[in-house]
């Protein structure tokens, strides 16, 4: 019976958790504009009248983008402090940090999103080959 | 936040992506650019590469796609068409399974303290607040549709018993029936005519310099008996356009003319004939010339 009750009470806290959180979203505004969430929502099929579900989605879209995003960043630090390591005169020029194809394919790789670029192009198959073999 | 254009992506064509065909879903695709750069820039960078951001835009559009989908699907299972927070919640987990999250390995737990909204939630309490930058207007905008009028609508009935009457009503016949054309001709009997009389005028104006050179060359050594002579001649034979070229002749020199022979002429000029009839009496007029001429030479000028 104890038991019971304290599950019963937990579960009323977790109730009253998520319907604050809830009514939390209704003052926060999140980046990504209703009116674009609506429209991809509607897109796919997903019909509910409620705006907070429709801020909850956009919520979650904030929250995975920016949690790419941060790894990205992360990578992108780590690769300067390399790079400042084996020379100090550049410092000032990489200080500036730019999203780039090779920390952003890093970084979704992990959240299973494959976005996979070429290294190079090459003008024909015996490009960079040596001379010698490419006679023959 | 700035933007650095790549060498090896797709920023450097300018000319050719204005070339490009808006497609449908640009509008949106537009907006979630600007959404990611802000979150890129809250997260702490200072520029980006144009194909990193559209990457990043295309995810942000297909994650929450990809969530209405799951959460539909959920709702569906369910047996309900309107979606819930429930089913959000386990889009949510089936998501991010691929990641990992707490009590992920669980089974049977409650949605209600699902993990994955309390790391929501937690992002929401720490997180400051990034508005978008400008108002969206709501999008896709519908346009009312001018529907094709019922048969009811239209207080027809239909033919046939099989076809309803709230069914939109047919094509006028006049559409579609067949009816005899208006057979083109190939000539326009105006422009004909017009072509016609310009050619005459033509012939005519050329005929009428020929004879005044004729009568310039004449005129000046001719004496006034002889010129009057001819222009009774040509009157009485009703050639009033010599006539009065004879006339037009005697002024040209000074000479006074006799009032009858002006007013006869003017008169007999309303009545000229045509062009033939001018070509004959050309002839007889230099035959008449000449015979002036041989009588002044034997009169002995």
């Amino acid at each position: 019976m104890n038991h019971n009750q304290q599950s019963n009470d937990g579960k009323h806290d977790d109730d009253s958790a998520l319907s604050d959180f809830l009514a939390s979203l209704m003052d926060y505004t999140p980046t990504i504009p209703d009116e674009l969430v609506e429209h991809y929502l509607a897109k796919s099929g997903f019909q509910c009248p409620d705006v907070r579900l429709i801020r909850l989605v956009a919520v979650a879209t904030q929250k995975f983008v920016a949690d790419v995003a941060s790894d990205s960043l992360q990578h992108c630090k780590a690769r300067q402090a390399a790079v400042v390591k084996d020379k100090r005169d550049k410092q000032q020029k990489d200080k500036r940090l730019i999203l780039t194809m090779d920390d952003l394919s890093k970084s979704l790789r992990e959240y299973g999103v494959n976005v996979k670029q070429q290294e190079y192009f090459a003008d024909s198959p015996s490009t960079g080959m040596d001379p010698a073999s490419r006679d023959e | 936040m700035s933007g650095v254009k790549t060498t090896g992506g797709k920023g450097e064509d300018g000319p050719s992506s204005s070339l490009e065909r808006a497609k449908a879903d640009d509008f949106g695709r537009s907006i979630s650019k600007i959404v990611v750069a802000q979150i890129c820039e809250s997260v702490g960078y200072q520029g980006y590469k144009e194909s990193a951001l559209e990457a990043l835009a295309d995810i942000s559009i297909w994650y929450p796609c990809d969530l209405a989908k799951n959460a539909s699907f959920h709702a569906n299972l369910a047996g309900r068409t309107e979606c819930n927070v429930f089913d959000i919640t386990r889009a949510l987990e089936d998501l991010g399974d691929s990641h990992g999250f707490p009590g992920a390995s669980e089974t049977g737990n409650c949605l209600v303290d699902s993990c994955i909204v309390k790391g929501i939630t937690q992002f929401v309490d720490t997180k400051e607040e990034i508005p978008f930058a400008q108002p969206v207007p709501k999008f896709p905008v519908v346009r009312n549709e001018k529907l094709v009028p019922s048969f009811k609508h239209m207080n027809e009935a239909p033919p046939g018993k099989h076809i309803p009457s709230w069914l939109p009503a047919f094509p006028d016949p006049h559409t579609y029936n067949h009816t005899p054309m208006w057979t083109e001709r190939a000539s326009n009997p105006c422009a004909d005519k017009i072509e016609q009389a310009r050619r005459q005028i033509k012939a005519e104006r050329a005929l009428l310099r020929l004879q005044q050179r004729f009568v310039l060359v004449v005129c000046t050594i001719l004496p006034k008996e002889a010129i009057i002579s001819d222009s009774i001649i040509f009157l009485l034979i009703g050639d009033s356009v010599h006539a009065c070229y004879w006339k037009s002749m005697l002024i040209m020199r000074g000479e006074k003319v006799w009032h009858w022979l002006s007013e006869t002429c003017a008169l007999l000029s309303y009545m000229s004939v045509g062009f033939l009839f001018h070509l004959g009496f050309t002839v007889f007029f230099t035959l008449a010339t000449v015979e002036s001429l041989v009588s002044m030479i034997a009169i002995g000028y």
